[in-house]
Order: structure tokens, then C-alpha cells, then sequence
């Protein structure tokens, strides 16, 4: 009786991890040369927009919100760093990613001060930075030339090692420094789990909730960026579409509670990949795209409910 | 009350990982019967109303339940059996009127249409029949927590039960709103039907239990009449200890300073506050008396910010503040322990560190970066002299009894080193145990030259512990009592005078 508590709260705390694992040793039996070393590069430069997505979407949820803006924010930073290149990849990208947290510190404005739901705010923001995205190219692809940029996403390290694996690094490290050692991440915590108490507490709810958007976008935007230095062209139109379902559900399977609260990194990082590798599994084994979705779907439903399960017995 | 047995329940006994919750435990309760299950928090009380009502299930022992062997597998089959149960938190819907909660579920139908005057008649009837005079239209959440219950209550006899658990009913009422759920309770008596009552406050298990039920560390230590108690023998049965070490505590602090700390003029808000002055001096525990409503919890919410103040001087140290937030009030030194522990108090998933550091991480951090290391310092210094009981700092805070949370939020303020403290029914919901511990602290605190603003709804309570006691009526300051003055009874004269006064008045005013 008592050991099969402690796997069911092993299964809820580590849900994600077990899915990548039981996904991973599925794949190896069944898909013909899945076992290559370059499956997990292409693991690796595919799923990274939902990996630096899904982190930002994680500070977010802890805090009570959901932002459902980032598959728009990113093509926002994105048509404004390729527009700028000319000016020198730095100043590009920093201009990018200074318009990507402008709309995050608006959201969490919105939110924060007038006390608007965040679906609602976020929502709205969707349409509109996709639309401002649209704007700055009249709704059409803006394809530059610029290898340096380009090798941001393409450059592998000894000709195979694909460069992202040194910067995922740094964009956990960020996170992680930001939950686990700073005291905005203890607030950001705090206040999603009981936003009264914190208050009361005196925790400045508003500053916290705004640097939450703020962070959120800037990941997204930070991710858009990559990701045309990858493709080599940026498409206001697609870029970013959906990724904010994907993000979310990545959140959930990781073990962020949806109503906010403790945040557990290390599955939302897991769970971002398992969402990729459903879809890599699926081509591998000539299974239709339609069919990954449905997969995705079941396997978020089934680990709410153990989260669930393990919730009510408390 | 006739001596059949309705409920006997032998060698009950439930183990949960590493503790033993029941032990062999025997209950018996008969017919029309109003049975106190006491104990202290962790004593197994909740764990046996849950397997009472089929919430958990027992590892062994027999269940004989109006004649019939029972062993409930869920909530609804004990309710199918007769036996309902009354939580806090009630499991009715706020949004829907009271007939409709009344009859949920099955409602009368009149070719095949929900037949809404039948319901509503059948209702005011059956209400009214229990006492309850009430507009049966009106949407539920419009009641005070009393109807609310009271509605439960009688929806739960109109299931027919024969067992009525009612889990801390009382905690959430005023004065009055007791005595009516207690009129309400002796009611239902009459009609044969037994109530399992369970409450904190031993002044209401004297006045409406026939028996208690007393449990500790999930064994039985016994069933008694109620008569053949006092309440000394009752602290005693359920401490294990001898009850002079909880109570007739005498307040012997002689420090009290003549500094004043805080002073503000006419505070109001709404139509809850009007106009309250009040002074406290440094290391003075000032009680604040009144009925629920009477705007005591509005008062100090809106000296701390917690509510928008419409108006009022507040002065501290001599000098003129305004406190716009709690953040500020914070920094001003002041802090505020909520009523609502659940709902204002704890961050229910974080750590009991993490409840505890929350005011005061820019103290144990640089440039945003938290020093683990200080942060734990910290926590260890105010554990040990709060002497909170935890497996570890990094456990959920929801996991620890009502009285250890309380003293993590203790700690938390304590931690900020406050000038004043203020505490809005610090000891509700908790055992006599931890009850008594933190009226401790808070004479440790006073004597460490912290001003404390204390709220009880017993008046012993404030009596016990405060130096000067403010009564408040209808949201204004209507005297100070100090001194000898300071009895229940000088407390019950002046607010029953006080509402003679404007009763006067009223009928002046015309």
C-alpha cells in the first residue's frame, strides 16, 4: 500500500520524464534507426522554440496567468530584428527583443492594474502583435542574407553538434536562477498560489506580475529570433503559429499546476521535448501529422489526471 | 432521547504511512443524541468522521449503523444510509435559490416541468417547521454562513438522516448566529435524529452536547456524560496533561510602556467603520470586543491598508503616516494575521521556509539573489523560539496542523521585527494545545516591547491576554475597559446598554 503511493507521487512529480522515457524506449524497439546519435540533434534544433517558449510560459502559469501571445510575439521581435540586420546583429536583436518585452510589460500591466483576466488580455494581444507583425512587411515572407546571423541557429560545433546545445544551457540557467535563487521567482510563486496572502505579506504584486509578462515575452521573442536565423527568412504570417498550445500543454505536463503556484522546471523542460519527440516519432514512422495531434492530446489529458488524482488526496 | 444504539462502532482502527490514525477506538452514539467527539488536532476525530462517511475506508473493526452492519465505499452510500454531513465549507450551491438547494437532485415534477410553486411552498413549509423563517426565493449566497448552514442542515433531515456530523459547525458564527444553529440542533433532537459535533470551543460542548467522545493520539480515552464534566477534567482528558499548565494563565507583564506607538482619529470606511479612535502604547496588547459585523475586522483591515481607508489621521511615533498599501504598512513596521488563515494566511503549495521568509527576503537577499544560508539561519532562529513542529523546511505549509501553520505565520511577521502586530482571531480553529502556545507568544512578543491589536470572539480570550480592551459597536469605538473593569460580563453590559441607547435613539429619530 505504501509503495504504490509513493509511485503514484513518483509518476505526478515526474510525469514528464517518465512519458520521455517510456517514449524514448518505445522508439528505440519500434522505429527502424531511431537509435542515432542525429535523432537527438534533430530533437534538438526542432523542439528548441518549444523548449525557450514553454520556460516562459511556465513563469506565467505559476503566477495565475496563462499568455496566450507568444506564438504572436514572436514573429513581432523576429520581422523587427531581420528588418534591422543591416544596423549589426547585435543592436538587431536587442531592438527585437526590447519590442517582444514591451508587449509582455503591457500584458502584465493590464493584468495587474486593472485587474483584467489574463486569457482576455493575452488574447487580445495575440491578435495584435500578429497584426503588427503583418504591418512591418505588408503580410509578406522578408528573406534577408546574413550567414553570421544565420549561424546563430545553423552553426554545428565540429561540423555535427548542433549549436543550440549550448544555448538551451543558457536560457535554463536563466529560468532556474530566476526560480530557484532569486526573490522574484519566489513572488511570482507566492502570488500565484495565494495572491491575497501575498499581498498581505507585502509582496508588490503588481511589479511582480508584470515582470512575469515581461519575461515571458522576452523568451518568445528570443525564440522567434533563433528560429528565423534558422528557416534564413522570416514569415510574419506562419511564425510562431500554435506554439502557444504547444507551450502550454508542455507547462501542464511538466507539473506546474494550471492555477499557479510551484513551479517544477526541470518537467516543463522535459514535457517541451516529449511534445517534439510525438511529432518526430510520427514522421519517422510515416504516421499522418493528425494522428500526432491526437496523441498530444491524450497524453496531456492523461497527465492532468494523475496530477489531479494525486491533488484531491491532499 | 431513548437508549437505542444508532451508531456503535467497535475496534476501529486506521493506518496511514507511518502513523496509526484509530487504534482500536469503540463509538457509540444513540438515538437523538448530541455527541461531542473532542481531541486535539492529529487526535483521529476527522479520521473517523471520514470513515464515517465513507470518505476513507477502515482497516479493521465493525460499523453497525441502524441495525444493519455498514462499511461505507463512498460519500453517497453513507448519505443513502442516513447519515449526513455538515462541513465549514459547505456542499451547496451559492448561486441557486434555497428551495432550489433544498430540493436538488429531485425536484418535484408536474408533467414532466419542474413544478417551481410546489417547490417553494413545500420549502417555506418544511423551513419553517424546523424555525427557519426565511424568504426560500432568495439566492443562497445571499444568507449569512449561519442560514447557509442551517439550509444544509435541514436539507440533510429532509434526506431523511438519522445522523447529522457536523465538523466545526460553529466556527464561522457569531454569538447569535450559535445560539440559533444550536436552536436548530435541539430541534432535530426532537425528532429523534443524533448529532456527532465537533468544535474547538468547550464552552459550546457544555452547552448543547449530551455525551463526549474524547480521543488522543488516535486512541479512545473515553465516552462520558457532558454533566459529569468540568471543563478543567475535559482540557485534561484531551491534552494528557494536566490542564493547569493551558489555563488560569495570569497576564503578569509590567512592562507596558507610556509611549505611545500609533494613534489614529476617526477611522472610517463604509458604513462598516465610522469613526473609530483608538491609542497604542509601546508593548500594550490592546483587545478589540465586539459581535461579528460589528466592524472590528474592517477597522483593522483598514489600518493596514488591506482595505482602502476613506478617511482617518494615523500617527506613529509621533508622527503623521499614510499607509496606502500593506506593502507599505509592512515597511512601516506594522503586521497583520488574517482571520482566514486558508484564504489570507499560508501559500498553501510553497514550503513552510518559503511561507515563513516571504516578508523578509530583500533582508536575506542581495541584488535579488537569496542567500540560502541566511534565509535558513533565519528560519531555524524563529522555528525554535516559536517551537514550530515540522518533518522538515521543505514541506508544503498545508500539510502541518492549523495550530503550526499559524505560528509559520507568526514567524513570518516576527521576522520583520514589527512595531505592531495586528492579530484578527489568531487562535481560531486551533486545538487547546497550540491555542495556548500562541496566546504564550503573544505575551513573549508584548514583552519584547511589540505592540499587538488582538481580535477574539471570546471574550476569556481578550480578558486572558490584553491590557486594555475597545468595544466595538456598529463600527464605532463605544468604550475602553482596563484593569478590574475588564470582565465578560462589563463587555456583554456595555454592548447591551449601547444598543439600548440607540435603540432610543432610533425611535427618537422616528
Amino acid at each position: 500500500m505504501k509503495k504504490k503511493i509513493t509511485v503514484w507521487q513518483f509518476v505526478s512529480q515526474y510525469g514528464a520524464l517518465c512519458f520521455l522515457i517510456a517514449l524514448l524506449a518505445g522508439n528505440a524497439v519500434f522505429t527502424k534507426n531511431f537509435i542515432s546519435i542525429n535523432i537527438v540533434w534533430n530533437l534538438i534544433t526542432q523542439g528548441f522554440v518549444t523548449i525557450v517558449v514553454s520556460l516562459g510560459m511556465m513563469l506565467v502559469i505559476s503566477s495565475g496567468g496563462i499568455d496566450l501571445s507568444v506564438g504572436s510575439v514572436m514573429p513581432v521581435a523576429a520581422m523587427i530584428t531581420a528588418k534591422n540586420l543591416d544596423m549589426g546583429i547585435l543592436p538587431a536583436i536587442i531592438m527585437g527583443l526590447i519590442a517582444a518585452i514591451l508587449i509582455g510589460c503591457f500584458n502584465g500591466m493590464i493584468v495587474a492594474v486593472f485587474k483584467i483576466q489574463p486569457f482576455i488580455v493575452t488574447l487580445a494581444m495575440y491578435m495584435a502583435a500578429r497584426g503588427i507583425a503583418q504591418l512591418t512587411n505588408n503580410s509578406m515572407v522578408y528573406n534577408f542574407t546574413n550567414e553570421t546571423f544565420n549561424s546563430l541557429s545553423r552553426f554545428r560545433i565540429a561540423g555535427k553538434v548542433p549549436v543550440q546545445i549550448l544555448i538551451i544551457p543558457i536560457f535554463l540557467i536563466i529560468c532556474f536562477i530566476i526560480v530557484k535563487k532569486s526573490t522574484i521567482g519566489r513572488y511570482i510563486q507566492a502570488v500565484g498560489d495565494n495572491r491575497e496572502a501575498s499581498r498581505l505579506s507585502g509582496v508588490n504584486i503588481v511589479s511582480t506580475i508584470i515582470f512575469t509578462y515581461g519575461m515571458c515575452s522576452a523568451l518568445a521573442g528570443a525564440a522567434g529570433i533563433f528560429e528565423i536565423a534558422r528557416v534564413g527568412a522570416s514569415d510574419p504570417n506562419t511564425l510562431g503559429l500554435h506554439v502557444e498550445l504547444d507551450a502550454i500543454a508542455a507547462v501542464v505536463l511538466g507539473g506546474t499546476p494550471m492555477s499557479g503556484g510551484k513551479i517544477n522546471l526541470s518537467g516543463t523542460v522535459f514535457a517541451a521535448i516529449v511534445m517534439q519527440l510525438i511529432v518526430v516519432t510520427a514522421n519517422m514512422n510515416n504516421i499522418s501529422a493528425q494522428i500526432a495531434y491526437i496523441v498530444k492530446a491524450v497524453v496531456i489529458l492523461v497527465a492532468v489526471v494523475i496530477q489531479r488524482r494525486e491533488s484531491l488526496k491532499r | 432521547m431513548d437508549d437505542t444504539k444508532l451508531l456503535e462502532i467497535k475496534g476501529l482502527t486506521k493506518q496511514f504511512p507511518g502513523v496509526k490514525a484509530l487504534d482500536n477506538v469503540d463509538f457509540t452514539v444513540k438515538a437523538g443524541e448530541v455527541h461531542a467527539l473532542m481531541g486535539e488536532n492529529g487526535a483521529g476525530k476527522s479520521t473517523l468522521i471520514k470513515i464515517l462517511t465513507g470518505i476513507y475506508e477502515k482497516d479493521a473493526g465493525t460499523m453497525i449503523f441502524d441495525g444493519k452492519k455498514v462499511n461505507f465505499q463512498n460519500a453517497k452510500q453513507a448519505q443513502d444510509a442516513g447519515i449526513s454531513t455538515i462541513y465549514q465549507e459547505l456542499n451547496l450551491i451559492p448561486q441557486l435559490s434555497v428551495a432550489e438547494n433544498l430540493y436538488l437532485g429531485r425536484q418535484p415534477l408536474t408533467g414532466g416541468r419542474v413544478d417551481w410553486k410546489k417547490i417553494n411552498s413545500q420549502a417555506e413549509t418544511f423551513l419553517n417547521d424546523l424555525g427557519i423563517c426565511i424568504d426560500v426565493k432568495r439566492k443562497l449566497n445571499t444568507f449569512s454562513t449561519a442560514i447557509q448552514q442551517m439550509v444544509a442542515i435541514a436539507r440533510g433531515i429532509s434526506l431523511q438522516a438519522k445522523l447529522m456530523i457536523m465538523d466545526e459547525p460553529t466556527s464561522s458564527l457569531g454569538d447569535k448566529e450559535v445560539e440559533i444553529l444550536f436552536e436548530l440542533i435541539r430541534k432535530i433532537k426532537h425528532k429523534g435524529v443524533a448529532t456527532v459535533f465537533v468544535s474547538h470551543r468547550l464552552d459550546e460542548i457544555f452547552e448543547i452536547c449530551d455525551t463526549a467522545t474524547i480521543l488522543r493520539d488516535g486512541k479512545l480515552v473515553e465516552t462520558v456524560p457532558v454533566e459529569s464534566l468540568t471543563k478543567y477534567d475535559l482540557i485534561t482528558k484531551m491534552i494528557g496533561k494536566d490542564a493547569g499548565t493551558v489555563i488560569n494563565r495570569k497576564n503578569d507583564r509590567k512592562n507596558v510602556g507610556n509611549k505611545i506607538l500609533l494613534e489614529v482619529k476617526d477611522v472610517s470606511r463604509g458604513v462598516k467603520v465610522r469613526g473609530i479612535d483608538l491609542t497604542i502604547h509601546e508593548g500594550e496588547i490592546v483587545g478589540l470586543a465586539g459581535l461579528l459585523g460589528s466592524g472590528r475586522t474592517e477597522f483593522v483591515r483598514a489600518l493596514f491598508a488591506a482595505d482602502k481607508m476613506e478617511s482617518g489621521i494615523v500617527s506613529m511615533e509621533g508622527k503623521q503616516i499614510l499607509i496606502r498599501s500593506p506593502r507599505m504598512a509592512v515597511k512601516k513596521g506594522i503586521g497583520f494575521v488574517s482571520e482566514d488563515r486558508k484564504a489570507e494566511g499560508i501559500i498553501p503549495n510553497l514550503s513552510v521556509k518559503e511561507n515563513m521568509t516571504l516578508t523578509i527576503l530583500p533582508k536575506v537577499s542581495r541584488f535579488s539573489w537569496i542567500n540560502k544560508r541566511l534565509e535558513k539561519e533565519k528560519v531555524d532562529l524563529f522555528f525554535e523560539k516559536l517551537r514550530v513542529k515540522t518533518s522538515g523546511y521543505e514541506q508544503s505549509i498545508r500539510n502541518l496542523s492549523g495550530g503550526n501553520q499559524q505560528k509559520v505565520i507568526l514567524a513570518r511577521w516576527m521576522a520583520t521585527a514589527p512595531k505592531l502586530l495586528i492579530m484578527d482571531e489568531p487562535t481560531r480553529g486551533i486545538d487547546v494545545g497550540a491555542k495556548a502556545e500562541i496566546e504564550q507568544l503573544i505575551q513573549e512578543m508584548a514583552q519584547a516591547g511589540i505592540s499587538i491589536l488582538l481580535i477574539s470572539s471570546e471574550l476569556e480570550e481578550l480578558i486572558r491576554n490584553c491590557d486594555r480592551i475597545a468595544v466595538i459597536r456598529d463600527g464605532r469605538k463605544i468604550t475602553e475597559l482596563s484593569g478590574n473593569n475588564m470582565t465578560e460580563n462589563e463587555i456583554f453590559r456595555v454592548l447591551s446598554s449601547a444598543e439600548e441607547n440607540e435603540n432610543t435613539q432610533k425611535e427618537v429619530l422616528g
